[in-house]
């Protein structure tokens, strides 16, 4: 637990060339699992010790073997340069370093339990907001399912109706919809913050082609030419990647509907480090002013009023690349059109 | 109570929108259905071992999965017990599509699961579907 030496270099002879400042050694553990200890070390202290005659000569050894003491010479005074060692530690400076060491122990497990307790108090917000989570789900789709259904009631039985107030309910039935696809999307967004991601190799070119034939199912995009370059794969999770490229491609697409001719282009690049996809469109474009409020939730930039949309797709994306350890960025000009890149880490490639 | 001589479609559900839509939609379907609403778990079992004395069965029965008094998966429980309506299909009929209450639901020996559709149109046709699958299929014995 606790070592010292006023003769480090001797002990430690890798230690001669610091003998100046470190001569004298005190050691002592904090943490054998994490391999962490206090060293105090004492400066070199040059002595000079007296003796009355050189004591390496005191005994010689005789032609025959045996052992003889020297007869002194004289009473002269010898002296000795000791080299490599420090003052002695005193009892004291071992007491004051021994209580020391028990001070930053004590102050380290301090430290620890005031993580643990911020990580425990962390761990009841989080589980507090699946909670939340839950209780929007049921809570609020509950009493809006009932809105909905009281105004298709009227709508089906009740024939004394006019246009006008069919056209009311029919606007009940409309905004109880679209508040219900809300809330989905605040699940479906709060999903990809809980779950685990299991990471595996992703086959990119299948995976970009069921996206592809996806968005033709569910857009049905007249006059696009839909290029897709080459498609390196990458390690990830497989369902949320195919979250990624399905909100940056289904919005590629969608954002250049109404361009004439829609040209939608997805490429992969590896590097060294990582590997770099990009979607390009020759879409609306984004106001670079609003950079990175694009990637807030329910934020919806002023030129998509005319396209379909909740706002929940880009920071699903931003989202999905945090818990990947990757990056997104964009460029975009408005009425150009945009590139989206993201970039996935190879090392993560077994 | 009203004397009853016949119920078809006895329902336990406790949200007072969900159980009038409910019975505004059955009666869509078909005028002759006969429905009786419980909106509390403990309540429903009070009034089904009642029906066994008095004799009425019920051809299908519909339970919400949260509920005063009993749960919908304890009510559920219960009804499987109680001989006189072993051949009475029992259906959970809630907003929960959590996996888990499914899957205790179809362990505990629910005979089918449906989550609540969104909207009164969906809502006729769900239950339409339902009528017609185990009214044709579940003979009950009058």
């Amino acid at each position: 637990m606790v070592f010292y030496t006023h003769r480090f270099p001797t002990i430690y002879p890798a230690a001669e060339k610091y003998s100046d400042f470190a001569s004298g050694l005190f050691a002592c553990i904090l943490s054998r699992e994490l391999s962490e200890m206090i060293l105090i070390f004492k400066p070199e202290q040059k002595q000079s010790i007296n003796w009355a005659g050189n004591p390496e000569k005191a005994v010689v050894a005789a032609s025959d073997g045996s052992l003889q003491l020297s007869p002194r010479k004289s009473f002269e005074k010898w002296t000795e340069i000791v080299r490599y060692s420090s003052e002695k530690w005193s009892r004291a400076e071992i007491a004051a370093l021994v209580n020391l060491r028990e001070q930053v122990i004590y102050q380290i497990n301090r430290k620890a339990d005031e993580i643990r307790q911020l990580n425990e108090r962390l761990k009841v917000a989080h589980e507090e907001l699946d909670t939340f989570s839950f209780t929007v789900s049921h809570d609020l789709r509950t009493p809006l399912s009932a809105i909905k259904s009281y105004a298709e009631l009227l709508l089906l039985t009740n024939e004394s109706l006019d246009d006008n107030a069919k056209k009311i309910l029919g606007r009940i039935n409309a905004c109880s919809d679209k508040m219900a696809l809300l809330i989905k999307e605040i699940l479906n967004y709060s999903s990809y913050t809980r779950n685990e991601i299991k990471l595996e190799k992703i086959n990119m070119g299948q995976l970009i082609a069921d996206v592809k034939n996806a968005i033709y199912e569910s857009l049905q995009p007249k006059n696009l030419e839909f290029i897709i370059g080459i498609t390196p794969d990458i390690t990830g999770d497989a369902v949320m990647i195919g979250q990624v490229f399905t909100n940056l491609l289904g919005n590629a697409v969608k954002y250049s509907s109404k361009s004439g001719k829609a040209v939608v282009k997805i490429e992969g690049h590896v590097s060294e480090n990582e590997t770099i996809y990009t979607v390009t469109d020759n879409g609306i474009g984004i106001d670079i002013k609003y950079y990175n409020r694009v990637f807030e939730l329910f934020k919806r930039m002023d030129n998509v009023k005319d396209f379909e949309g909740t706002g929940v797709g880009l920071a699903i994306v931003k989202r999905i690349m945090e818990k990947h350890d990757g990056r997104i960025w964009f460029e975009s000009q408005l009425g150009r059109g945009t590139v989206f890149y993201v970039s996935f880490n190879n090392d993560t490639i077994e | 109570m009203t004397r009853l001589n016949k119920v078809d479609i006895f329902l336990v559900e406790d949200n007072e929108d969900f159980s009038f839509l409910i019975e505004k939609a059955i009666d869509y379907i078909d005028k002759g259905l006969s429905i009786k609403i419980v909106d509390n778990g403990l309540s429903a079992l009070e009034v089904l071992k009642h029906f066994d004395q008095e004799g009425i069965r019920p051809r299908i029965i519909l339970l919400d999965l949260n509920l005063p008094g009993l749960s919908g998966l304890d009510l559920l429980i219960e009804i499987k017990t109680i001989e006189f309506l072993k051949q009475v299909p029992v259906i959970l009929f809630t907003t929960s599509d959590n996996p888990k209450d499914v899957k205790a639901a179809i362990e505990h020996g629910a005979n089918a699961y449906v989550t609540k559709p969104h909207g009164y149109i969906a809502l006729i046709d769900c239950l339409k579907s339902l009528f017609n699958f185990w009214f044709t299929h579940h003979t009950t014995i009058k």
